[in-house]
């Protein structure tokens, strides 16, 4: 097998996102939850509660600048 | 816009309380609030018995299935609770005699059940019972004649009948009265059953009579449903009216010989319901503005053109302004159609959902300014999508901003970052002049002043260092340290560890390309698959592809867009300026009106 740096290249860049969607997936779960379940008690805490939900996506931006960075270096 | 709001105080002679009520809530025009110094007054006498008769009258309506339609009929108030007084006690005779007779026939049935049983074992229950030297088992078992066998094995005394019936082996054994049989029997899974219950009385007569009696009540209370099938909304309606004005006492505080009203009037209004209860009062009446608490909250009423009223739809959902604030009805006016546009952009999916959207429109009139809005956006998606060139994911032209995946999309991504730069310093700008109405100047400057420095040092120090000014970077590292010092001050030390969090919210905006991009490789895809159909000779097939996928597509597309345009208002811009938590203007009289 050929190792090429285009190919790692973009592995990198796949991972980069992919991780950190992951990531923030996993982090969003469980304030999601919590968030539904206190709506559910009290409809006011629905704006409060979707900002505390999206908080890490931030984790999901740095990755994808990272990706960008590494693909803009392989072209 | 927020309309002003008067804080006001009416004082009237405790006598004259009822007539204040009237007059209050005809005028539809004062937002009540409860006094908390002296706690809750006391309602008026006749909420009780007002109360009792709603709470029975919906009852009534239910079991008459007569649904209680919203209407703006009164009728006499004494009359209807006259003649609830004897609709009521009719409705609750007859219910409580259907649902008695339903008991009755279920237990009936079982009985019923339980005769036929004997029956086919030829016995009735006199049989059953009464013997010096007999025991009598009767009930289920799991095989009969390896029963009847160990039976005989005990004592020769005995009779054992049995049938099938409902699919399971039941004996009737009458054996002398001997210990052993019982475990015998116990042994075969022997399972009694019992008939002490059973009455002596003729069942099929008795269930006959029961079955007429729920029929006739059952008639009997469809004969009285037509006959107040459009009264009864009329009582529910004016039944509630008077509930609220008995109640509303609770919210007054009352002296020995004086009751006291507070409560928010639209300040435009203000002289013209003076002048209305002067008039009604003729003088025995005293009306003064006074001056809200600081930190007081007065109601909000909203007062927006038109096309902008319907976006108060998003901030119910969220949550209304404070009294001070900006109202952000122009901003999701202005911006949410055009993210929208941005990432569904394509002209022909625009032209689609405007007529779905105006279509639904007409179909459910409750839900307006939800469909004006996506009708909005409709026209915001055509606008782009003729930017983009797009028309069902084909290119006819070349584009100004090409959404097509064979050529570079860092252009794309350049205009989706500048407009969240844009975005997000938009709301800068209002949150500074939030803070400058609520706090002054200089918590102004510190607070969002400080941000907005942060990203010009920032982007100064990026020239600086990608030499595209010539500037040293000591200058950007300046701006830098004061926009910190300014956040520190403004903020507190928190601020400073939101300092990443500005730069996630502007390359949020990446999203903007991102979810129009797999728009638009879906769209290619779908196209691609019916292009090859539509090469050989199954162009139907090619056909059905074509508007499945694109319709898949719109949907999607639409509900992606919606959302995340929705997302971006209200995490990225509202955070920068908006706090939310406003009461609404309910005036006392008004009813729900959606």
């Amino acid at each position: 097998m050929v190792v090429e740096s285009a190919g790692l290249m973009a592995l990198g860049a796949a991972l980069a996102v992919g991780l950190s969607a992951i990531a923030a997936g996993i982090a969003e779960k469980g304030i999601g939850t919590a968030a539904i379940g206190a709506m559910a008690e009290k409809e006011e805490l629905f704006g409060k509660g979707l900002i505390l939900t999206v908080i890490p996506e931030t984790l999901v931006i740095f990755g994808l600048v990272i990706a960008i960075l590494i693909i803009g270096m392989a072209g | 816009m927020l309309a002003d709001m008067s804080k006001v105080r009416i004082i009237v002679p405790k006598r004259l309380v009822d007539r204040l009520i009237e007059e209050l809530h005809a005028a539809k025009a004062m937002h009540i609030v409860e006094d908390t110094i002296s706690g809750p007054g006391q309602p008026l006498a006749a909420s009780e018995e007002i109360s009792d008769a709603l709470v029975k009258l919906r009852a009534i309506a239910a079991q008459l299935r007569i649904p209680l339609t919203p209407t703006t009929q009164y009728n006499d108030l004494k009359l209807i609770l006259k003649e609830l007084s004897v609709l009521i006690p009719l409705v609750q005779k007859n219910t409580d005699t259907i649902k008695q007779s339903d008991a009755k026939l279920k237990e009936l049935s079982q009985f019923i059940e339980k005769e036929r049983m004997l029956h086919s074992l030829s016995l009735k229950k006199q049989d059953l019972y009464n013997y010096e030297s007999i025991s009598c088992y009767i009930g289920t078992v799991d095989n009969v004649e390896a029963c009847h066998a160990d039976i005989e094995h005990i004592t020769r005394k005995f009779k054992l009948t049995h049938c099938v019936y409902n699919k399971r082996s039941h004996i009737a054994l009458f054996a002398e009265k001997n210990a052993d049989v019982k475990s015998v029997l116990a042994n075969h899974g022997f399972s009694p059953l019992l008939f002490d219950d059973l009455p002596d009385i003729d069942l099929q007569a008795a269930y006959a009579d029961s079955k007429h009696k729920k029929e006739a009540a059952e008639k009997r209370l469809a004969q009285i449903a037509p006959k107040y099938k459009n009264l009864l909304p009329i009582y529910e309606n004016t039944l509630s009216d008077a509930l609220e004005k008995a109640e509303i006492p609770l919210q007054f505080r009352e002296t020995s010989a004086a009751s006291i009203v507070y409560g928010f009037i639209p300040a435009l209004s203000v002289s013209q319901i003076t002048e209305k209860l002067q008039k009604a009062f003729r003088g025995r009446i005293y009306i003064e503005s006074i001056k809200t608490g600081h930190h007081e909250k007065v109601p909000v009423e909203l007062t927006n053109i038109p096309p902008v009223r319907n976006f108060k739809f998003f901030l119910d959902l969220y949550s209304l302004p404070k009294y001070k604030e900006i109202d952000p009805s122009w901003f999701l006016f202005l911006t949410f159609p055009l993210l929208f546009g941005f990432m569904l952009g394509d002209w022909g999916y625009g032209i689609t959902t405007l007529l779905i959207f105006w279509l639904l429109k007409k179909k459910m009139p409750q839900m307006k300014s939800f469909f004006n809005i996506l009708i909005f956006s409709s026209w915001a998606t055509v606008f782009f999508g003729l930017i983009f060139g797009e028309f069902f994911g084909i290119e006819f032209y070349h584009p100004l901003i090409s959404r097509n995946p064979e050529f570079s999309l860092m252009p794309l991504m350049i205009v989706a970052i500048i407009i969240g730069i844009l975005h997000v310093n938009a709301g800068l700008i209002a949150g500074f002049i939030n803070e400058f109405k609520g706090h002054g100047l200089k918590a102004a400057i510190f607070r969002k002043g400080g941000w907005m420095l942060l990203e010009v040092g920032i982007a100064l120090l990026a020239a600086s260092y990608t030499h595209v000014i010539s500037l040293a970077p000591i200058v950007g590292y300046l701006v830098l340290a004061l926009a910190i010092t300014f956040l520190y001050k403004g903020e507190g030390a928190t601020s400073l560890v939101e300092i990443p969090g500005i730069f996630g919210n502007i390359l949020s905006y990446v999203r903007l390309m991102a979810i129009g991009l797999s728009s638009v490789g879906l769209a290619l895809v779908v196209n691609d698959l019916a292009e090859g159909f539509f090469h050989s000779d199954l162009a139907i097939v090619g056909i059905i592809i074509l508007v499945l996928g694109h319709a898949i597509n719109i949907t999607l597309g639409c509900l992606g867009s919606f959302l995340h345009s929705l997302r971006l208002h209200y995490v990225e811009l509202f955070t920068k300026f908006y706090h939310g938590g406003g009461i609404p203007f309910k005036p006392f009289g008004m009813k729900n009106e959606i």
